[in-house]
């Protein structure tokens, strides 16, 4: 009979069910409330049990898992019976309770999925400030939600006056110049940084709380690391790092002069160069569960694309970066030229992306992906010179003058081609408006991607006209991300991504408003000209730091910004 | 001589039995007043003064008339606008006349007494009160307490009142300027705000442009129907513009010697512009907002920073993987205005100040080592 109910529960189990069991054995059923669950920082779900049959008192062991990690919860009664956790992200959330109750009766596991869904009528984000120096409050980074069609006037906005917070970074007697990185705990987008006196000595103004503190020695010997700070404390103390050794290597083939660096768990290590034979050492510090990037750049003329891979590493292990077997073409001669013209003395940047270009193995292995990167100059004939390139679809971004970039195709899977072209800039014409007129004043940022991007081109700004009209040029062949927004704050921002060709108008979305009054705790003074900016919560790498919309406090401390209406997007 | 002779002896013969009342007196009467000149509508106070041989109570009726010329009473309404009968009168000075269609001038006050006898004080007084016209008042005042700067536009308001004939009766005052030099400045009518729920006083508004720095004075005259003037000054020191200075920048600026190490893609920003014309981000109902950035840039083993053309905004993206970890470069930003005051500092100055204040730059440099 248990045996049947075991097999009931799996196959109710495997209906995703909150409920296993017959009427004469033990049963368990979870249910959960809200329901439906809208994901958010400030989502809490209760998973409450009903066990039945088990004849005693229970004991429950809960789980909660997303992703294969865990979830932390809580008691929501002391019986156990019921818990509570954060739903802060989309997704499935995985619960199970074993219950053990004193009679000894064996009940089935419970199950319940809680899917977290997107909530469609908040967008969050993060509300960052930063007062003038002269206020005496640092900055702050709080989490914003914006809701549809809901303009948010959060009145006073008051900083807190945090403390000065004076010390010296030191490995035992050593004192430490170093460039630090200060975040508050539960604040991570609060970033302070300072560097320290040639003594290792720092001052700098921080919230009153717990911080970690990325430090990065300025003086070799010493790897940056992630510590543990309080504001009371006067002394950073910087434990003697450890040694990651590697290798780098094409196959048999040791590659040296490659320069290679490492971040662990989002702290890079020191900076070092490959030997003649390969090998490699840097410090830095690492636990068995970090995650590490590995970022190998090899010596210029190579032909190699730079390595990227992130992994969970065992550093305790050698570091073997493997170069695939990359086929190189050598573009000599290669011709440039923009229409019949042939381009002189013209920088060329030959960049492309390869998917699988090496692998990264220390216990575990990581594919790494290749950056190329290689900058060269035409001669006189306006042809290449010497250089290295793997084969495969590339391209070449051309500076025939400065503010005149041409994006060819170049495509070296098999063979060099004998000319690679340099469009003329093309020109454009494009509208901001809003729903019922011209955005004059509008700016439109084109901020480069793909091709442009790996190349290190520059993000192009313009300012409409009073019909809200733009008109430029922009290397064909180009991508970018179009970025408009209205410094009149009649609309909000609007981002159309990897564009190839702009549309003759974009409407820019309606806005909702955010705005609040800037004092500082103690103190009645408004807060004038602080940066008010309303970032990306979800966001990473440089756009965790670029503004949806900025503005900054008046006189009177006051600020407004336009940010899109969710509902709208 | 028989006659008296007759008399006299019957008085005589009659004498210790005949008796005869005293005959009363009239008292004396006077006006006391502070002066004899007010303005139309000013409160007004008397006081009467009484002088009765036999010291008999007077009573007293004041009245008061309206007049245009003359104490006579040949101008004078026929009806007084003020009676009283205490000692002491108070009243306010009409600004018209009974028909309200002529202005008044003077006031003829007359007093009369009476003792308790019913003698009356003879003559009569009076007191004639020249009302004055009041001048009309005039209050300037400008928009913004903004930096006044050569080209840029103040509003200039003045506000006229008139309190004997009111507001309407008043024409645009006459404007004069007072440039510190000869040199070109705009003076246009623009519309001026007004006030239903103060009927008291109208608002006229220029829009002035000087076009040169100094000491300027506006002086704006008033004149009401009479000729009374009312004449005020406003002086605005235009001044050099003021150069924008760089509030914040981010990342941080690395102590000189020292160079950022920037291991992703960085966005190097300046987030905040102060400036008297063209603060940046610009309010949202500052459209006109003209801040402009420029970055430039200096590869490793560069000796000069090199502008990046379409890099305008205010901020600059640098992604470390274009470079070779371990090299050493810098990103510079320059900041205008609309007066665009060239940077005449030296390309290897890191920071830059047009007007030597370390506190105020136009230039920042972030040397950046990439990793």
């Amino acid at each position: 009979m248990r045996i049947l109910a075991f097999a009931l529960v799996m196959l109710a189990a495997a209906c995703g069910a909150d409920s296993a069991g017959s009427d004469d054995t033990c049963q368990v059923s979870l249910t959960y409330m809200p329901d439906p669950v809208v994901a958010g920082i400030d989502t809490e779900v209760r998973v409450i049990s009903v066990v039945t049959n088990s004849f005693g008192n229970n004991v429950y062991n809960w789980s909660v898992m997303k992703s294969g990690m865990l979830v932390p919860f809580e008691d929501a009664l002391s019986t156990g019976s019921e818990i509570v956790f954060i739903a802060d992200e989309v997704g499935t959330y995985d619960v199970t309770l074993d219950v053990r109750p004193s009679s000894g009766f064996l009940c089935p596991q419970g199950r319940a999925s809680v899917n977290a869904l997107m909530d469609l009528n908040t967008m969050k984000a993060r509300l960052h400030i930063t007062p003038p120096a002269n206020v005496g409050a640092p900055l702050v980074d709080r989490p914003l939600s914006i809701r549809n069609a809901t303009d948010f006037d959060m009145g006073p906005v008051v900083l807190e006056p945090g403390v000065i917070a004076t010390g010296q970074v030191r490995s035992g007697s050593t004192v430490i110049p170093a460039y630090l990185q200060f975040s508050p705990l539960g604040m991570p987008g609060a970033v302070i940084e300072t560097f320290t006196s040639m003594t290792g000595q720092f001052s700098v103004r921080l919230l009153d709380q717990p911080h970690e503190v990325i430090v990065v020695p300025m003086i070799a010997g010493y790897g940056p690391r992630r510590v543990a700070y309080s504001p009371s404390s006067t002394t950073i103390t910087l434990a003697l790092p450890q040694t990651f050794s590697g290798v780098v290597r094409q196959g048999a083939a040791r590659i040296a002069g490659a320069k290679v660096q490492l971040t662990i768990d989002g702290v890079p290590s020191t900076l070092t160069t490959t030997d003649a034979s390969g090998n490699f050492s840097v410090l830095g510090f690492s636990t068995s569960t970090s995650t590490v990037k590995v970022e190998v750049t090899p010596a210029g003329g190579s032909g190699l694309p730079r390595l990227e891979a992130t992994g969970t590493l065992d550093l305790a292990s050698v570091i073997d970066v493997n170069y695939s077997a990359l086929t190189l073409r050598n573009l000599s001669g290669t011709s440039v030229r923009r229409g019949a013209n042939a381009q002189a003395n013209k920088k060329v940047a030959i960049v492309g992306t390869i998917a699988s270009a090496g692998t990264i193995t220390a216990g575990s292995s990581a594919n790494a992906t290749g950056f190329l990167r290689i900058n060269t100059t035409t001669d006189a004939a306006g042809t290449l010179p010497s250089v290295l390139a793997p084969a495969g679809p590339l391209f070449a971004v051309t500076t025939i003058a400065p503010g005149d970039l041409a994006v060819g195709a170049l495509d070296l899977t098999a063979g060099v081609p004998a000319q690679i072209d340099a469009p003329g800039m093309t020109s454009f014409a494009t509208d901001g408006r809003s729903g019922n007129g011209p955005l004059d004043g509008a700016t439109l940022d084109l901020v480069p991607a793909g091709a442009l991007a790996l190349a290190g081109a520059p993000t192009l700004h313009f300012t409409a006209d009073l019909a809200g009209r733009v008109i430029g040029l922009i290397p064909s062949g180009g991508s970018f991300d179009v970025r408009w927004s209205d410094p009149a704050s009649r609309r909000a921002p609007l981002v159309d991504r990897d564009v190839t060709q702009l549309m003759a108008t974009y409407v820019l979305p309606p806005a909702v408003y955010i705005s609040g009054d800037i004092t500082v705790t103690g103190s009645s003074n408004p807060v004038i000209g602080a940066s008010v900016q309303v970032l990306c919560a979800d966001c990473t790498g440089i756009d965790k730091n670029r503004p949806i919309a900025e503005a900054a406090s008046d006189p009177h401390g006051s600020f407004s910004i336009a940010v899109p209406d969710p509902g709208a997007m | 001589m028989t006659r008296l002779s007759l008399l006299l002896g019957v008085a005589l013969g009659l004498s210790g039995c005949f008796y005869t009342d005293e005959i009363n007196q009239r008292p004396g009467i006077s006006i006391n007043a502070a002066g004899n000149q007010v303005y139309r509508g000013d409160r007004v106070k008397l006081s009467a003064e009484s002088d009765d041989p036999e010291d008999h109570a007077v009573s007293y009726t004041w009245r008061a008339y309206a007049c245009t010329e003359g104490a006579d009473g040949a101008d004078c309404d026929q009806v007084p606008f003020y009676t009283e009968i205490l000692p002491d009168a108070e009243f306010d000075v009409p600004l018209v006349r009974g028909n309200a269609s002529l202005p008044l001038r003077n006031v003829r006050v007359v007093l009369e007494g009476k003792d308790e006898l019913g003698a009356t004080a003879k003559p009569m007084q009076e007191l004639v009160i020249v009302a004055l016209d009041r001048p009309p008042g005039l209050d300037l005042a400008r928009n913004g307490t903004f930096v006044m700067t050569p080209t840029r536009e103040v509003i200039i308001y003045a506000t006229v009142s008139d309190f004997d004939d009111g507001p309407e009766s008043l024409g645009m005052p006459t404007w004069e300027v007072f440039a510190p030099a000869q040199v070109q400045y705009d003076l246009l009518d623009v519309p001026a705000p007004s006030n239903p729920n103060d009927p008291a006083h109208k608002t006229f508004a220029k829009a002035f442009k000087p076009y040169a720095i100094g000491e300027w004075e506006i002086r704006v005259t008033a004149v009401d129907p009479y000729d009374q003037k009312t004449t005020k000054s406003l002086f605005l020191s235009v001044v050099a513009p003021p150069p924008p200075c760089i509030a914040q920048v981010s990342p941080i600026v690395p102590p000189v010697g020292a160079a950022l190490p920037i291991t992703e893609p960085t966005l190097f920003r300046v987030p905040v512009v102060i400036d008297d014309r063209d603060f940046y981000p610009p309010a949202p109902d500052d459209p006109l907002n003209v801040t402009k950035f420029q970055w430039s840039f200096m590869g490793p083993g560069g000796v000069v920073h090199s502008s990046v053309p379409g890099a305008t905004g205010n901020s600059f993206a640098l992604d470390p993987a274009t470079y070779t970890p371990g090299d050493i470069v810098e990103v510079r930003v320059e900041i205008f205005d609309r007066e665009n005051t060239p940077i005449s500092c030296p390309d290897s100055a890191a920071t830059c100040s047009t007007i030597s204040m370390p506190s105020c730059i136009q230039r920042q440099t972030w040397r950046v080592e990439v990793r």
